[in-house]
């Protein structure tokens, strides 16, 4: 079976088969990453998903192999979240909105922790919240870092960022979100 | 062994990772910033396994190989035009440009200036207000008070 890179070599001679299999290798890394940066239930993820892989397709004559093809694809498609989110946030700031949603949903959880009924689920759930809660440059760290479990060296070429930035942007981000998710998950973790 | 190598060792294994080389085992016994750092880390690991993964759809080749055609049909249409123009319109566009060229010097043939009125003449008289300079000029302003009488 050819490898990675004869699959990216045979891409941009035309041959559609080999960009399939880069595609079906990858697209469930990269769906679960733009769920992460723009909200599961974003109306335009599947068009983010799909036209990230449409742009590299075409950009293929670019890719010089620095970094993996992984790496290249992760690239694009944060690139293309993030303009997606420039949009929305045009039409409404969407890290209000989050806001907004993370409070009323602070208060449900509140009274159902009083009830006893907390679930891991629905702790879950409010770890997730208060992740899509942060503001972008500090979601993208925590959700390429921490949730895709990458080396500060890939989040770096990612984000063309120094590896420097990208730690410090990491710590900023774990305490605007050690801020939002409080102290009462900190003892459910703990327990 | 220092606290940065320490930390390199540990975002390669995880901080959930039990086996530690004798080294770095030593390292975390004596360290109390380092111990502190694993408990950190480990804290955070645990919060973000509690986060739902968002599962993908799989659905998505086929769409993306219709955009993809769709853009190479788009470039093709382009190339299409292109090659029309270069190889077609081009050479009938550059006859029209001569012929109109060759069209207008046949009836208005170069000007020439007529002898009797020297352009700087017809300057200084029709627009006297316009070029007058902002600041006085020894030789020009009596010349020109002169020439008005």
């Amino acid at each position: 079976m050819a490898d990675e890179k004869d699959w990216v070599d045979r891409a941009p001679e035309g041959d559609i088969e080999a960009f399939r299999f880069l595609v079906e290798r990858y697209e469930a890394r990269i769906y679960r990453l733009v769920a992460r940066m723009l909200g599961p239930e974003h109306e335009a993820m599947d068009d983010v998903v799909q036209d990230a892989f449409v742009k590299a397709y075409f950009s293929l004559n670019k890719f010089r192999g620095e970094s993996s093809f992984g790496t290249w694809i992760t690239r694009i498609a944060v690139n293309r979240a993030h303009d997606e989110i420039k949009k929305q946030r045009r039409v409404s700031s969407l890290d209000e909105l989050s806001l907004d949603k993370l409070e009323q949903y602070l208060a449900t959880a509140a009274a159902s922790e009083a009830s006893g009924a907390e679930s891991a689920a629905e702790i879950g759930q409010f770890v997730r919240r208060a992740v899509a809660a942060l503001p972008e440059r500090f979601r993208v760290v925590i959700t390429l870092k921490d949730l895709e479990g990458l080396s500060y060296e890939e989040v770096s070429k990612i984000l063309n960022r120094s590896v420097g930035t990208v730690k410090s942007r990491h710590a900023r981000a774990r305490e605007k979100l050690r801020g939002l998710l409080g102290p009462r998950i900190f003892r459910l973790v703990r327990r | 062994m220092k606290c940065r190598e320490f930390k390199q060792w540990l975002e390669q294994e995880g901080p959930e990772t039990v086996r530690m080389p004798k080294e770095i085992s030593e390292h975390y016994s004596s360290c109390p910033h380092c111990r502190l750092f694993v408990e950190e880390e480990r804290f955070w690991t645990r919060i973000f396994a509690l986060a739902p993964v968002p599962s993908g759809s799989k659905a998505q080749w086929p769409k993306i190989r219709a955009k993809i055609q769709m853009q190479l049909d788009r470039q093709e249409v382009f190339n299409a035009m292109v090659v029309l123009m270069s190889r077609r319109l081009a050479p009938v566009f550059v006859i029209l440009f001569v012929l109109l060229g060759v069209g207008t010097l046949w009836r208005e043939p170069v000007a020439r200036a007529p002898d009797s009125s020297p352009s700087m003449l017809g300057l200084v008289e029709g627009s006297q207000s316009r070029w007058r300079p902002f600041e006085e000029d020894r030789i020009f302003d009596p010349w020109l008070a002169g020439t008005q009488g």
